[in-house]
């Protein structure tokens, strides 16, 4: 049972992955050559060099369902992965608690910004022209600036200051020591092992 | 001063070129063995090493090819960007500490190596050590050809240069490229990383400023007047749509910790413990140089759609179209350098990583005989394997953008499951670890060669990557676990 998140994880994963695939794909979904001639080829240009995306509600409302939840599923998953590379058997464990409190905070805040994100967008569908703006760009587009290139310092933020607890704890750097200098002796002892 | 452009372009450019040699030069003498020149001997500090793990990732393609795919493609290409920050966590947490440690305890001198010693298979470091040569040469040809093409282009506008053929530029880029690797090896490459940093992040805040006043009204009127053009290049999923982006952070994400001339820095700090100030000094300079793909590509975009500048050719013109028309000469001068240092930084890296693999790794670790004179052999691999990445760019007919993610994806491929997943779980065995590479290399060339195009764009690398993970972990469970040597156990659990 203790490969069940994984194994969770993993079938998610595949799981979003063949929604998408089962999905139908509109004709536009990818974008297409700017409608302007002279932007999507200029006279030289061997292929279009500048492409537009459309109407956002055609080309995403089939496939929104899926996209979120790959979306959620790959914010959780390296969520975990971050959680993951934590363990160590010296952990400081009277601050255990406190310590996974916040990082399933953070957790929670890095998916909630792609669920906000995706809902802002959506939002945007009905006056595409005249989106709502947070500092110079869409609301959404910010979003992904601060929310989903933002959140992650929080996870910046436990790894040093929580270093010593949890990520290289002083006993574990001295038993690594420990194991140099016995590596170390053993070659010593036996050159030819070494090789 | 306008007049001047050219040849003032031209000396940032030169006097650049002459500081990378220099430092060559001081760097020879700091390396004595093998040891220097691949691991730096593993006395980096903190400031250098941190400059050097993000110019290393940020590379040519983030500084030429990201403004052009932010042209092309609207706000799609800022989630290449901003994959990043998650993505560096993701390899912190799980590579910053252990890479370390297993490479001190083993004295590893590259990944294959660490590899080896993780499995107690030289068989399985072998075969990583071939595996990522390919990529080794593809990516470096690349930067080479990115090189050659930007030089070449800047000599036009000189008159008394103008005559100056490609190949010459191929010749003259290569050369100096070759000239600081082969005398200094990694000291010269992490020094020069560290020149190229900071010269990055002065570039990019300096772009992000003459940018801004571009148009009267800043970055906000640029946004609206690509949204009165077509809303979605300017929405968050941009023109490429919502499944391609998230392919595309998946696979840009979770690859940072496969990429072999990243994460091999990891491995030549001073200290295990300097991997805590590493990871928000590394992040903070990617991200205030990723502000040039940002400032380029929406400027150029808004410039062209609105009819303030000519429709561009190639997309990956942006970068210079912008410096040679909107930025000050002197400007330009230091972020056409600051072009190069991108660009260098990460060739040099490959070109230390590639000779490391054939010097080191694969006569020790699959035919167990370690070469005579190797610092020597070092030197001379290095050499052949600039001349080969610079005829594989001067004949290859790919886009520079198609062959970058091309190599990305298969470094990503081949070390996320084996070193980042592996040195994680004990569990973890070379069965696993061969297959997995092997099944992903598979899916990913057949999706690649046959250019099979998935649903919604979704990113072949990432649908290959998927499967990686999944052969690795099924196999891994279903198989007999590995005897280890004991220290390395241990040091798993740590």
């Amino acid at each position: 049972m203790k490969y069940a998140p994984v194994i969770v994880l993993l079938s998610f994963l595949w799981g979003a992955v063949y929604w998408i695939f089962v999905t139908d794909h509109p004709p536009d979904a990818l974008g297409y050559p700017h409608v302007r001639a002279e932007l999507a080829q200029p006279e030289g240009a061997s292929s279009p060099v500048m492409y537009q995306g459309g109407i956002g509600r055609d080309r995403h409302i089939q496939v929104s369902g899926a996209g979120l939840f790959f979306g959620v599923v790959t914010f959780v998953g390296f969520s975990m992965l971050i959680a993951w590379g934590c363990r160590t058997r010296n952990a400081r464990e009277e601050i255990a608690a406190f310590y996974w409190n916040l990082m399933v905070m953070v957790s929670i805040l890095f998916v909630a910004a792609l669920i906000t994100m995706c809902t802002v967008y959506q939002s945007s569908w009905d006056s595409p022209f005249e989106p709502h703006y947070l500092g110079a760009f869409p609301f959404g587009t910010t979003l992904m600036f601060l929310g989903i290139c933002g959140v992650p310092v929080g996870f910046i933020a436990l790894y040093v200051l929580f270093y010593r607890e949890f990520i290289l704890p002083k006993k574990s750097q001295t038993r690594f020591e420990e194991l140099v200098a016995a590596r170390q002796a053993r070659a010593n002892q036996h050159p030819e092992l070494d090789s | 001063m306008l007049e001047y452009r050219p040849y003032i372009v031209f000396a940032c450019i030169l006097i650049y070129m002459v500081m990378c040699i220099v430092v060559g030069l001081w760097a020879m003498q700091r390396t004595k063995n093998t040891s220097d020149f691949f691991m730096a001997g593993r006395h980096l500090g903190v400031f250098v090493t941190s400059a050097a793990v993000f110019a290393s990732t940020m590379s040519g393609f983030g500084f030429v090819g990201g403004p052009g795919i932010a042209y092309k493609n609207g706000t799609s290409s800022f989630w290449m960007m901003v994959s990043i920050s998650i993505g560096m966590c993701i390899m912190f947490f799980l590579l910053g500490k252990r890479l370390r440690l297993l490479a001190g305890l083993t004295d590893s001198l590259s990944v294959p190596e660490v590899v080896a010693a993780r499995y107690k298979s030289n068989r399985t470091g072998g075969l990583m050590a071939i595996a990522l040569l390919p990529g080794v040469l593809i990516y470096l040809a690349v930067q080479i050809k990115a090189m050659a093409v930007v030089l070449f282009d800047l000599l036009q506008d000189l008159s008394w240069a103008s005559n100056v053929s490609i190949e010459w530029c191929f010749v003259l880029c290569c050369s100096v490229l070759v000239f600081y690797c082969v005398t200094g090896g990694m000291v010269a490459s992490v020094y020069t990383d560290f020149i190229q940093g900071i010269i990055m992040v002065g570039a990019a805040l300096l772009v992000f400023y003459a940018a801004m006043t571009t148009l009267d009204g800043g970055f906000s009127e640029m946004a609206q007047i690509i949204t009165q053009d077509d809303p979605e290049s300017m929405q968050p999923w941009g023109t490429l749509g919502m499944i391609s982006c998230l392919s595309i952070y998946f696979i840009m994400a979770l690859g940072v910790c496969g990429q072999p001339h990243v994460i091999s820095k990891l491995m030549m700090t001073k200290k295990p413990e300097d991997s805590r100030h590493l990871l928000p000094l590394s992040l903070a300079g990617f991200m205030l140089s990723a502000i040039l793909w940002v400032s380029i590509g929406i400027t150029m975009r808004a410039m062209v759609v609105g009819d303030f500048h000519q429709p561009l050719v190639n997309a990956d013109e942006a970068s210079s179209a912008f410096l040679t028309q909107y930025a000050h000469p002197l400007l330009a001068g230091v972020v056409f350098a600051g072009l190069f240092a991108a660009i260098m930084s990460t060739a040099d890296s490959f070109l230390n990583i590639g000779a490391a693999a054939i010097v080191n790794d694969v006569p020790k670790l699959l035919f167990k005989r370690q070469l005579n004179n190797e610092l020597l052999w070092a030197r001379i691999m290095t050499v052949l394997i600039a001349v080969g990445a610079a005829l594989i760019a001067y004949f290859a007919e790919d886009t520079v953008a198609m062959l970058g993610v091309m190599g990305w994806s298969a470094f990503a491929i081949a070390f996320v499951p084996t070193v980042a997943l592996g040195l994680n779980w004990r569990r973890a065995n070379r069965l696993g670890a061969e297959l997995s590479v092997l099944a992903g290399f598979v899916v990913y060339g057949i999706l690649f060669f046959k250019e099979i195009a998935l649903p919604f764009n979704f990113h072949p690398g990432a649908f290959s990557l998927l499967v990686t993970v999944t052969v690795f972990f099924l196999v891994s469970i279903a198989t007999p676990p590995d005897v280890i040597d004991r220290d390395v156990e241990e040091l798993l659990e740590l």
